[in-house]
Parts: structure tokens; C-alpha cells; sequence
């Protein structure tokens, strides 16, 4: 401030300060786009009163509000004109080039191949328990054939003749 | 310095524009970050969390950059100070344990400040953000002019009417405070008439 002011002056405005924190709700946030554009002077028209643009008076009510913001344009305004002096690590580049991955272009899905003679061995496996169990329900079978007669073998083969003996005109049924 | 890269490539996840982006803009990223944050340790840790936070969401706060309305670089500074600002505040509210934290700070504030009702625009953003700078930041007139880009004259002139306006609305308060409590009220053309620019 170089002594240009009084300190009477900044006395009355941190009275004010002090005063309007307690005030009604702080600005609205103008997006990074905003910002920037009022940092390059982009929002400033040819017209030097441009204080009836809503733009620049919203962002200059959050600029007044948060006074810390004020240094960021200051920043960002440095930036815009020269060459960034700070060196940088290529671990910080490389930490930061490693948040996008290569897309695999041309690369199928690995899918993995099943060997035919396995399908084979299963279908085989099919069969041979198949006539396995045939043959011994067949065995089974015709000892049991063999022990009972030919009555039991005749029983499956024929209905018993008494089974529709009582179905004429004359029962009950 | 132009910022000749292809936004629509970075946007839709391009990998060679993303490293060239990078390798481009980490310098002035991480100078940004160096102005909110001093510790080397803790100036990479919110460098990445700038590059995690343009690219994330598919690029969502990347798309919101305009070309029409300000250069890649002026966009950039604010987003890595607000970030790395937004960042460090995080982390330091995560690593105090309440054990820490003084007393005072947990206690809920009386609304005890001064019961002055100020009236709706009694100074204009302008003026507000002309004396912030003045006074908060100490900074000259020729630099708020710079910033502004308004004359120097222009800004006196500013400071001049702000001033009117408080010593006017201070003077009329104290005034009606004294008349309160049976006081002489505050002279107030002994106020209005000690200023210079």
C-alpha cells in the first residue's frame, strides 16, 4: 500500500470486514472457465465502466469475499505470460502419464481352448457306463427269469387271464 | 507458449495426446502447486492429485474448458491452486486428531460480532474487491490497476467513494449508538473531512 492510504481508512475497513462476516450468505462460486477469462481480461469489454456486466460483478463479489482467490488470478495471469520456471521430476510425469492406460487395440478376449479329447474321453465314459449298466440289469434279470420259471417271465409278457374275468355286462363296475 | 493440443483426442482418453499433455503442462502444474504449498514431499502427492482430478469422471472438468474465453495455461493455474488448496485442506482436517484441536475452535461461536445491519449493496463488488486488495493484500495502487486494468487514477477514485460510504454509514451508526445511551453523538464532519488520497 506504500503509506498512500490512511490507516484510519483500513481501521474503518476491517471495521467493516468484521462487520459483514456476519453478514448474509458469501458469493456464488463463478466456474475455473470464469475465472480464467476474467484473469486474461477476457470479460472486460472496449468500454472502461463495466462494472453493469453481471459476470464481472458476480465474480468480483466472490473475489472480494475470498480474497485468497485473488492470488490464484494473479498466478494464473503470470503463467499466461512467461515460461514456468520449476523443474520437474520425470517420476512426477511419469506417475501422472500412468493415469490413462493404452486401450488394447486388435487384442481378442482370451478365451481358452478346450482339448477335443476331452470331450471325447467324456462321451466315451457315456457309452461304456451305458452298456455296463445294460449288461447288468440284463444279468439281473434273467437269473431272476431263470430262478422263478417261465411263469414269471410269461407274467410280464401276458396280463393275468383273471384280470378281466369279472368285466362283463352283468358286474357291478 | 501456445496451447496447441488436441483437446478433443485428450478428452476421449487418447493415450499418446494424454502423455503429451502431461510432459507439456507438469511444469507449469506443479509451479502452480508450489505457490499454495511449499513441502517438495507434498508438492508431488498434489500434483497427481491435479492430473487424477482433470482426467477423472471421463474428463469431466477437462471438457469444461473453453479455448473461446481463456488460454489452456491461465485455465490450468487456477484449477492446480484451487485443487492442491482444496487438497491440503483435506488432509490436514484428516491428520488432526481432535485431541488437537484447541478448545476455542470447537466451540460454537456466539453471533456476537457487531449487530450493524449493513444495508444491500452499500459498497459495490468493485469497491469491496479494491479495498481487499489495498488492505488484505497490501498491494499497490499501480497493481490493483494492473489487475483490474483501470487506470491508477480510477482506483483512488474507487477507494475515495468506498471510504465516503463507510465513514457516512459508521459515523450515522455511532451517532444513533450515542443517542442509545445518552452520549453526544460522533461529529461526523470530523471524519468525512480527514481524507486524503
Amino acid at each position: 500500500m506504500g503509506g498512500e492510504f490512511r490507516p484510519a481508512d483500513q481501521a474503518l475497513w476491517q471495521r467493516w470486514r468484521h462487520c459483514d462476516a456476519a453478514g448474509p450468505a458469501s458469493a456464488p462460486e463463478p466456474d475455473m472457465a470464469s475465472l480464467a477469462a476474467y484473469s486474461e481480461g477476457r470479460l472486460f469489454g472496449a468500454v472502461s465502466d463495466t462494472e453493469s456486466d453481471s459476470e464481472i460483478i458476480e465474480i468480483e463479489e466472490f473475489l472480494s469475499a475470498r480474497p485468497e482467490i485473488v492470488a490464484d488470478l494473479w498466478a494464473a495471469r503470470e503463467a499466461a505470460a512467461s515460461e514456468f520456471r520449476s523443474p520437474t521430476h520425470e517420476d512426477i510425469i511419469l506417475r501422472a502419464q500412468s493415469l490413462i492406460v493404452e486401450p488394447q487395440v486388435g487384442v481378442e478376449p482370451f478365451r481358452p481352448r478346450r482339448a477335443p479329447w476331452r470331450a471325447i474321453a467324456v462321451a466315451a465314459s457315456l457309452v461304456a457306463a451305458g452298456v455296463v449298466g445294460f449288461s447288468i440289469g440284463m444279468d439281473d434279470w434273467l437269473s431272476l427269469a431263470n430262478a422263478a420259471g417261465p411263469s414269471l417271465s410269461q407274467e410280464f409278457m401276458d396280463p393275468p387271464g383273471t384280470m378281466l374275468a369279472n368285466f362283463d355286462e352283468d358286474s357291478n363296475l | 507458449m501456445t496451447d496447441a493440443i488436441d483437446l478433443a483426442a485428450l478428452c476421449r482418453g487418447d493415450k499418446g495426446t494424454w502423455d503429451g499433455f502431461v510432459r507439456r503442462y507438469a511444469r507449469l502444474i506443479v509451479s502452480a502447486v508450489r505457490g499454495v504449498v511449499r513441502d517438495g514431499g507434498e508438492v508431488e502427492d498434489l500434483v497427481q492429485d491435479v492430473f487424477l482430478r482433470l482426467c477423472k469422471d471421463g474428463f469431466r472438468l477437462m471438457r469444461t474448458y473453453d479455448p473461446e474465453r481463456a488460454g489452456l495455461s491461465t485455465w490450468l493455474t487456477i484449477v492446480a491452486r484451487s485443487t492442491a488448496r482444496d487438497s491440503m485442506r483435506r488432509r490436514q482436517l484428516a491428520a488432526t486428531p481432535i485431541e488437537a484441536v484447541p478448545e476455542a475452535a470447537l466451540a460454537v461461536e456466539p453471533k456476537m460480532r457487531e449487530r450493524v445491519k449493513f444495508p444491500d449493496r452499500l459498497l459495490s463488488p468493485r469497491q469491496k474487491l479494491v479495498l481487499t486488495m489495498l488492505y488484505d493484500h497490501d498491494l499497490e495502487v499501480s497493481d490493483v490497476a494492473t489487475f483490474l486494468r483501470i487506470d491508477p487514477q480510477t482506483v483512488r477514485s474507487t477507494h475515495h467513494k468506498a471510504m465516503l460510504k463507510l465513514r457516512t454509514y459508521f459515523a450515522e451508526e455511532d451517532s444513533r449508538d450515542g443517542d442509545a445511551k445518552g452520549v453526544r453523538p460522533v461529529n461526523n464532519k470530523n471524519v468525512e473531512t480527514g481524507h486524503g488520497r
